[in-house]
């Protein structure tokens, strides 16, 4: 009949074509490396909100008025969704021109093939690194290669509600202090905890702060993957990480689990950092000048600070966070695409429109240009990340494919030693099968 | 679709060729797995509570709703809104803001004395988490109740009418020529809401925080961890696509079960009015 | 008797009245709230959290509907054709695949119908790459054609299965009278059951609706032209993990993307209301 053949034939067509396309590899990919000819139209994505696209597109809009014959696609989503997005490309090989990535995922997807290296563009002079502060740069390169181009610096802070803390009659340490974590824990206990009001808590969980993680993998000199591919953190270093914040949560220095659940999940101006119900937060030095627009009472002053350090060490060694540009493997103009990240990082105009918004700037120049116009805090944050990514702290690699991915294991352990569902010794020894268990069915 | 079959008995991790291994994806369910547990427990309770639950309210309400109330069309575009705003960011805010910590319902409870729940976090609660979704279920019961209400409507009028000449009552008529004329559409909706339950997706990703971000996945301790949200969390997150597909199978299959069960047990109570 | 039968019944309604509009009080709370918000300058929006704004403006509908680079006028442009081309695409094609599956007699006739129940039992994202890469392939992964055409190959399970159960409903003594009087197969499709099944149709328009408008994730995946952009992926770039967000725009854009859904429940209620006269039935 009619219908019923009708159906049978778009069935079959459906069914013939999704597997033709599943398995057909890469036999219908292009080779695509010589620039063609023609008008030049490339695809540039990040991730943002409101203000923040807005900025990306005022300097995409100043390029193509500088550059007449080329044409820009602009896409762009929240952060989640870019990679949700992010993911469906690579599997199609369909990324973006210019991309960006932090640090985190930039090894994920470079051994993916997703990106192409840019040493040929810095050697070549298209893009102009030397008055650039060399940390910053090289947390863009994977194996000493450079293969992204940072567009801002952050890194693991503590952030400190100082007008507070003087109304309370607590005395802050100074910006660059040098102590130890277990001195950052008797300072809590003894001279900041009781001066509190009831309800409230001194420091917020780390647990969830990825960065502080890392942090503490680099404060041990421990490394993520050995050379057998196996994960590398001892279990010594994984038990003092989670001991240290379930003894701050027992000593009720730190907000129990379900407080800070919700917490993470609050808007901007509704959390406990904002509304006065924990004193100091472990976050990115990027989140201060945020978090100042958004305290609740509009005279509290936000401050930065860095991370305690490990007994006799010389440094904190925070980690740096970068956010980089970066081109797509399968772009038709990569030499247009390198052009642009040039202009991005380094034209006037174009810093002066982005000022500093998701990090601080690798260049110097740069700096000293956006400097007069930041406002307090963020003045203090780019202070802070020269400091840290000053010489005497230790390169940030990207993290290795896998890595992040397990992440997300490694703070849920945290909720369970909180609830007491284990110690954490237990939890440390959890972890490493876990990731061991894991990183097997990474390829 | 057969696609995602063939790669169910794949490791494919988004950008090489698949690669061919045969029942390890299925092993590593049941082995080496450790939040598909959850997954199960979550989704599974969250079917067998909200469901029910949504469909009894969806009911009752089409039934008065249906015998006729000043307003009738404005009431009926009231409860059906929560559906259409069902999948978008906004609910989850919203729903922090009434089950949060300093919530409109802790403020509620907590005003007429029970102060046990002040501060309570029902979101954040391992324990609690699951029901603010399930009342997020049961908030949309618009949805099937437009479904039933276009099923009273095609009850014919006769039938209804020549029943009450003879003397049966408003409950009688209900339920003996209104809810069997109406089984198939009961029927219908069982089913598909069975289905979509499975599915659950945006909203609890958006309530348990995935959507803004803050690498949290599954709410605390994986209570919100619905099976959709895990299969995300292989393809998207862990690139272990290969998997995801072998996860997303077993829920077809667990589906069908489900679907297969009702439908055999239909023919007991679902009544079809065609060719007697 | 009369009188008393009015007295009580007016009770009843008063009652029935009551408690319908305590539900939808309850109902309706969190709506209050999110309009409530739209109309609260941003900071305040989590500081006052009454359901009457302290301060009251409209900057959030002004900034929040020139959006960011586009605009909302686009965006609500693009996905009203969107869900317009998607319902024509439901209504054509579920409603012959429904008849052939309720009324016609063909082989394979049940193992097709799991065939197709079968596709709406599994989860979008585990087809969602596999099927972009064939869109992609195919060149037309940028475009609306992924979102829409998969519409006119009946595609949408749910309301062949919603249809069908409607059309199982009309006595067949109908088909065999149409028959006797000389209609074929197409006449009794087209002039008997296809006009009662009203109310499947327009719930089958409301749904399609409301769902393809909703489905994000389709959206976001092939929709990545700036041009292309639809409402609800529009709504989900107002708040970010890491930047600045803005949360009162997006309560006022979310308020208004109701609007177009309650537009058109409201203008089909009227024929959900209606009903099927059955006088059909004695002809």
């Amino acid at each position: 009949m009619y219908r019923k053949s009708k159906n049978w034939a778009v069935a079959g067509l459906l069914f013939g074509a999704a597997l033709a396309v599943a398995f057909a590899g890469g036999g219908s990919e292009k080779a695509g490396n010589a620039q063609p000819q023609g008008p030049v139209e490339f695809r540039v994505s990040w991730w943002g909100a409101t203000g923040r696209n807005e900025k990306y597109l005022k300097i995409m809009e100043e390029y193509q008025k500088r550059n007449p014959s080329v044409k820009l696609t602009p896409e762009y989503q929240g952060w989640a969704d870019y990679w949700s997005k992010m993911a469906t490309l690579v599997a199609a090989r369909n990324l973006p021109d210019v991309h960006q990535y932090t640090n985190n995922q930039l090894g994920e997807y470079q051994s993916k093939g997703a990106i192409v290296s840019l040493e040929p563009y810095v050697k070549s002079g298209v893009i102009k690194l030397d008055d650039w502060n060399k940390a910053m740069v090289d947390s863009g390169r994977i194996n000493g290669e450079l293969v992204a181009i940072t567009i801002g610096i952050t890194g693991p802070a503590m952030i400190f509600n100082v007008s507070w803390a003087e109304e309370l009659g607590i005395k802050i340490p100074p910006f660059d202090h040098n102590w130890t974590w277990n001195q950052f824990a008797a300072w809590l206990k003894q001279d900041v905890q009781p001066k509190l009001p009831a309800g409230a808590y001194a420091f917020g969980d780390y647990g969830q702060a990825e960065n502080y993680f890392w942090t503490w993998i680099r404060q041990n000199d421990a490394k993520w993957i050995d050379a057998n591919g196996k994960y590398a953190v001892p279990a010594s270093v994984l038990e003092s990480w989670y001991a240290f914040m379930d003894d701050l949560r027992k000593s009720k220095v730190s907000p129990p689990l379900e407080f800070t659940m919700e917490d993470l999940k609050k808007a901007r101006g509704e959390n406990g950092f904002n509304k006065r119900r924990i004193l100091i937060y472990p976050t990115n030095a990027n989140q201060a000048k945020l978090e100042q627009k958004f305290m609740a009472n509009p005279g509290d002053r936000v401050e930065l600070r860095r991370l305690p350090r490990r007994e006799g060490a010389a440094t904190a060694a925070e980690c740096l966070i970068t956010s980089a540009l970066t081109i797509s493997a399968t772009s038709k103009f990569k030499d247009e695409a390198a052009k642009y990240i040039q202009f991005f990082v380094n034209d006037t105009v174009a810093q002066e429109i982005y000022g500093g918004e998701i990090g601080v700037p690798g260049s110097l120049t740069v700096q000293k240009l956006l400097r007069p116009k930041l406002d307090k805090v963020a003045a203090q944050e780019f202070d802070y990340i020269n400091l840290i990514a000053g010489p005497g702290s230790p390169p940030t690699e990207p993290k290795p494919k896998g890595v992040w991915a397990f992440d997300a294991e490694v703070q849920q352990m945290n909720q369970r030693v909180a609830v007491g569902e284990v110690t954490p010794a237990q939890a440390a020894q959890a972890i490493i099968e876990r990731a061991n268990k894991f990183l097997s069915t990474v390829r | 679709m057969a696609a995602s079959l063939v790669l169910s008995f794949t490791d494919y991790n988004l950008f090489d060729k698949p690669r061919f291994t045969g029942l390890e994806n299925f092993a590593l369910m049941f082995s080496g797995d450790w939040h598909f547990p959850a997954a199960l427990s979550v989704t599974l309770r969250y079917v067998l509570i909200a469901v029910p639950l949504q469909l009894l309210v969806s009911l009752l309400l089409a039934f008065v709703l249906n015998r006729g109330v000043p307003g009738l069309s404005v009431f009926r575009t009231l409860f059906y809104i929560p559906s259409l705003l069902g999948s978008s960011v906004a609910v989850g805010i919203l729903w922090r803001q009434i089950f949060g910590g300093e919530g409109v319902l802790n403020i509620m409870l907590t005003g007429l004395g029970l102060e046990w729940a002040r501060g309570v976090s029902w979101i954040a609660s391992p324990r609690y988490a699951l029901g603010t979704i399930i009342i997020l279920r049961v908030w949309q019961f618009g949805s099937p109740m437009i479904i039933f209400l276009a099923g009273l409507k095609q009850i014919p009028q006769e039938l209804l009418e020549a029943a009450e000449i003879e003397g049966a009552s408003r409950l009688q008529r209900s339920w003996r020529i209104s809810l069997p004329m109406l089984s198939p559409i009961i029927l219908f909706n069982f089913v598909m809401q069975i289905i979509s339950a499975f599915k659950v997706f945006t909203e609890a990703f958006i309530v348990s925080g995935g959507a803004s971000g803050g690498g949290v996945v599954g709410g605390t301790l994986d209570s919100l961890l619905f099976y959709t949200i895990h299969i995300y969390s292989e393809g998207f997150v862990k690139f272990r696509m290969g998997y995801a597909s072998a996860l997303s199978w077993l829920l077809l299959g667990i589906i069908s079960v489900f679907t297969f069960i009702s439908f055999r047990f239909s023919s007991k109570w679902v009544f079809y009015n065609e060719g007697t | 008797m009369t009188r008393t039968l009015e007295e009580r019944n007016w009770g009843f309604v008063a009652i029935r009245f009551v408690a319908i509009g305590a539900i939808s009080f309850l109902v309706m709370q969190p709506l209050l709230w999110m309009a409530a918000s739209s109309f609260k300058p941003e900071i305040d929006i989590f500081r006052d959290i009454g359901l009457l704004p302290r301060r009251f403006t409209f900057e959030n509908y002004v900034r929040g509907w020139k959006g960011t680079g586009m605009g909302f006028a686009l965006f609500f442009r693009n996905s009203i054709a969107m869900v317009s081309v998607a319902i024509i695409g439901n209504l054509i094609s579920c409603t012959l695949a429904a008849f052939a599956f309720a009324r016609m007699e063909f082989r394979f006739r049940s193992v097709l119908f799991a065939l197709m129940m079968a596709t709406i039992m599994l989860p979008q994202h585990a087809v969602m790459i596999t099927q972009y890469i064939m869109f992609f392939r195919l060149g037309v992964a940028n475009s609306m054609i992924p979102v829409v055409l998969p519409k006119f190959f009946a595609t949408d399970a749910f309301f062949i299965f919603l249809i069908v159960q409607f059309m199982r409903g009309i006595p067949s003594e109908l088909d065999q009278a149409a028959r006797v009087d000389g209609c074929n197969s197409w006449s009794i499709f087209y002039r008997i059951v296809l006009p009662l099944c009203q109310p499947a149709l327009v719930t089958t328009t409301i749904f399609t609706f409301l769902w393809t408008w909703n489905d994000f994730f389709t959206q976001l995946v092939y929709l990545t032209h700036p041009k292309l952009q639809t409402v609800s992926l529009a709504l989900r770039r107002f708040i970010d993990g890491d930047a600045l967000p803005a949360y009162g725009q997006m309560m006022a854009m979310s308020v208004l993307s109701i609007l177009p859904i309650m537009i058109l429940f409201a203008f089909f209620q009227r024929l959900l209301i209606e009903g099927i006269s059955t006088s059909g039935l004695k002809s």
